[in-house]
């Protein structure tokens, strides 16, 4: 089976307000089950039918599926035939099924990149120490202040001292081609010991860089 | 890169054992995974135990038993922290005994005779002989020619995890007037026994620490086919 990505496509071939959702975890089941007449819990299980032999049938799996008389549940007996893996990205007996033109989305390039970690936060800005990753021949480490105004407000909420992030300014190019100039900054969700390690390791690139530019 | 990309996607492959169900937008919101801004604009295609597929403004995330897709077209680094934090730190005990870091890559040369004349260079028409006049034929959507290349690279002169690296070319539907490319790099990593895995740990171990650098050697794969363009 291939690491490779397998194009998303979804099939839309069924009214949205049908959930064909069929959870295990008891607090989601609370959130995605509907009172639904079985006629139409019928129709979800061949939506999904449709959907899941669209994206396996020949290329990964061969499933022999049967309809449980339970609503919502669905006895699956699976052959699995699971090829010797292919890296190809997308398999050519897939990628000959799939024949829905790819969709363009949003697409972000960046131009200048630095992961930088929080020295002290303001009330409107925020101090922080940058390495610069996109310019091998960078300096080292520098410091900036960083508006908070360049943060959204789950970001800002995210601020402490020590945090990680990543400041990426680059172009994003809308669907229909529109470019436009963007600055993100993505504060890292780390656990803790790895935001530790990666400190560890820009501090001692950015020692590395300056003794060698020293030399 | 060489030349300003149309379209650029990275996607994280992971080969193990999911339940589909559990990846769903309530979930990954309760256990911090995403905002909630994320959580209120997300859209859910499908959850099912064979197959869920979710969506937010940046992550398109498609799960299987035995495969888990993640993939953005925006700043990287946030699709490599959420796989981290979901199988290094919720699910630490799922068995992945394979991950692909992918980027793929969708840019324009001009014109369909630069298109042509590229994919000659890269699978030369006439080692084929007598049908080389054959595959030189046609223009448009009728020229014939190379279709699709892949090249792997499976000994590394460094200490490389378990794995390869394959390269693909192919002609992009997304561009028009024939003139486009589409390039992917499958970065592919293995865990030392792949039949006796028991956790997330090693994939993990290696998507912290190969990521960039994947995507950078990535980039300079891509390069090199774009530096082919006159």
């Amino acid at each position: 089976m291939s690491t490779a990505s397998l194009i998303p496509h979804s099939v839309s071939n069924h009214d949205q307000d049908e959930d064909l959702t069929v959870p295990s975890d008891p607090y989601a089941a609370d959130l995605y089950t509907r009172n639904i007449d079985s006629e139409a819990r019928k129709f979800q299980t061949r939506a999904v039918n449709r959907y899941v032999n669209t994206s396996k049938d020949g290329a990964l799996f061969s499933n022999t599926q049967t309809q449980d008389a339970h609503v919502g549940h669905m006895t699956t007996n699976t052959t699995n035939q699971i090829k010797e893996f292919d890296t190809n990205p997308l398999p050519d007996d897939l990628a000959k099924r799939i024949t829905r033109t790819p969709k363009r989305v949003a697409t972000f390039f960046p131009i200048q990149e630095w992961d930088g970690y929080v020295l002290e936060v303001n009330s409107r800005s925020f101090r922080a120490r940058l390495v610069d990753i996109t310019n091998s021949e960078s300096k080292g480490e520098e410091e900036a202040e960083i508006p908070l105004s360049e943060l959204d407000e789950d970001s800002q909420n995210l601020l402490q001292e020590g945090r990680l992030f990543r400041w990426s300014i680059g172009y994003q190019k809308s669907p229909s081609g529109q470019k436009i100039r963007v600055s993100r900054i993505i504060v890292r969700r780390l656990p803790a010991w790895q935001s530790e390690d990666l400190k560890a390791a820009y501090s001692e690139a950015a020692e590395i860089s300056q003794a060698l530019k020293w030399e | 890169m060489l030349i300003e990309p149309e379209a650029k996607f990275v996607s994280i492959v992971l080969l193990g054992s999911f339940n589909p169900t559990i990846f769903n937008p309530d979930w990954l919101f309760r256990n911090e995974l995403i905002t909630e801004a994320e959580f209120d604009t997300s859209q859910v295609e499908f959850v099912h135990p064979q197959i869920s597929h979710i969506r937010t403004d940046w992550l398109d995330l498609q799960v299987e038993p035995e495969r888990l897709v993640a993939r953005t077209s925006e700043i990287p680094i946030q699709l490599r922290d959420l796989v981290f934090r979901v199988f290094g730190e919720k699910l630490p005990h799922t068995p992945i005994r394979m991950m692909g870091i992918n980027l793929e890559v969708h840019f324009s040369v001009g014109s369909a005779e630069e298109r042509t004349r590229i994919g000659q260079l890269l699978a030369p028409p006439d080692i084929w002989g007598e049908w080389s006049k054959g595959i030189r034929a046609g223009d448009g959507k009728s020229q014939g020619g190379l279709r699709s290349l892949s090249i792997q690279q499976s000994v590394f002169d460094w200490d490389r995890p378990n794995g390869f690296v394959v390269a693909t070319v192919e002609p992009s539907n997304l561009i028009k007037k024939f003139s486009g490319i589409m390039m992917r790099v499958n970065d592919h990593y293995e865990v030392q026994n792949v039949k006796e895995v028991a956790d997330a740990s090693e994939i993990t171990g290696h998507l912290a620490s190969e990521f960039d650098r994947s995507l950078k050697q990535s980039e300079k794969i891509i390069n090199i086919v774009m530096g082919l363009k006159q």
